[in-house]
């Protein structure tokens, strides 16, 4: 005597298996999605040619501007700005400043960093970019960004 | 304030740093140029002003400067590259020195 499996329910467990496979990349299976602790940002502007130093001194300088806020209160913020230049094998930092505020930062206040810039020594063709990052205590921890580096790479009549 | 998106520029907050180091690289020319004397000697040196205290290191590639501010909330530190060479060192210092002491009254004013 044979024992033969009706073809029906082959299909069905098949079907079945599929379902089961499928079944953690459905969206509504997936886990929950936990908000961000905080919203908290930093933002870096492009390298550019700063023109009132031109302006005032006629002197020539590329500057990178940065901002920071967050929605909570935060002590200890240090946000800090570097400005590269790029290079052939790899690119060189040429200036960095840290603006380090002490005390409480009330919530949604913006810290800038303005002050990071570097002199042109000469006319050479260059191109620049700025990295920034920030760490502060919130809530008692210490917190840390990303670097985060300028959206356009900016090329000046600036050699260093 | 003209701030621009993509630059996050601000003119007049450019014009009053950039005057004030100017000012400065002027009215203390003379000190400035001692001082650059001693940290190429030294390669640190500490300095006062405005009741704050700064330091000077210079490193291979440029200088270091940290500032520290009892009187107020914020404090800076940064660093330039200005070359290899001592006499490129000679001639960046007197402007560094300058925009240290130009942090340290603006973080003053807030």
């Amino acid at each position: 005597m044979k024992n033969q499996i009706p073809q029906h329910r082959i299909l069905g467990f098949a079907l079945l298996l599929i379902l089961l496979l499928i079944a953690p990349f459905n969206a509504a299976h997936a886990g929950v999605v936990t908000p961000p602790f905080t919203h908290c940002n930093i933002e870096i502007g492009d390298a550019h040619i700063s023109k009132s130093l031109l302006r005032t001194r006629g002197l020539i300088a590329v500057k990178v501007n940065a901002k920071s806020q967050c929605n909570k209160p935060i002590r200890s913020l240090v946000l800090t700005v570097e400005i590269y230049k790029v290079g052939l094998l790899y690119d060189h930092r040429v200036a960095l400043k840290e603006v380090r505020v002490k005390g409480v930062v009330y919530q949604s206040r913006v810290v800038k960093n303005q002050h990071t810039f570097v002199k042109c020594r000469s006319n050479k063709w260059t191109k620049y970019y700025g990295i920034a990052h920030a760490e502060a205590l919130v809530n008692g921890q210490s917190m840390k960004t990303l670097r985060v580096r300028s959206e356009n790479i900016g090329r000046f009549q600036c050699g260093n | 304030m003209n701030d621009d998106g993509a630059t996050l520029r601000d003119d007049e907050w450019d014009t009053r740093y950039f005057g004030l180091i100017s000012e400065l690289a002027v009215k203390h020319a003379s000190r400035y140029e001692v001082q650059t004397d001693e940290l190429l000697k030294k390669r640190v040196l500490k300095i006062e002003f405005s009741g704050a205290n700064i330091e000077f290191k210079l490193t291979p590639k440029g200088c270091w400067f940290c500032t520290d501010d009892p009187q107020s909330q914020r404090s800076t530190n940064s660093w330039v590259r200005m070359g290899w060479g001592k006499s490129t060192k000679r001639r960046s210092l007197p402007n560094y020195f300058a925009e240290a002491e130009a942090s340290i009254i603006l973080d003053q004013m807030g």
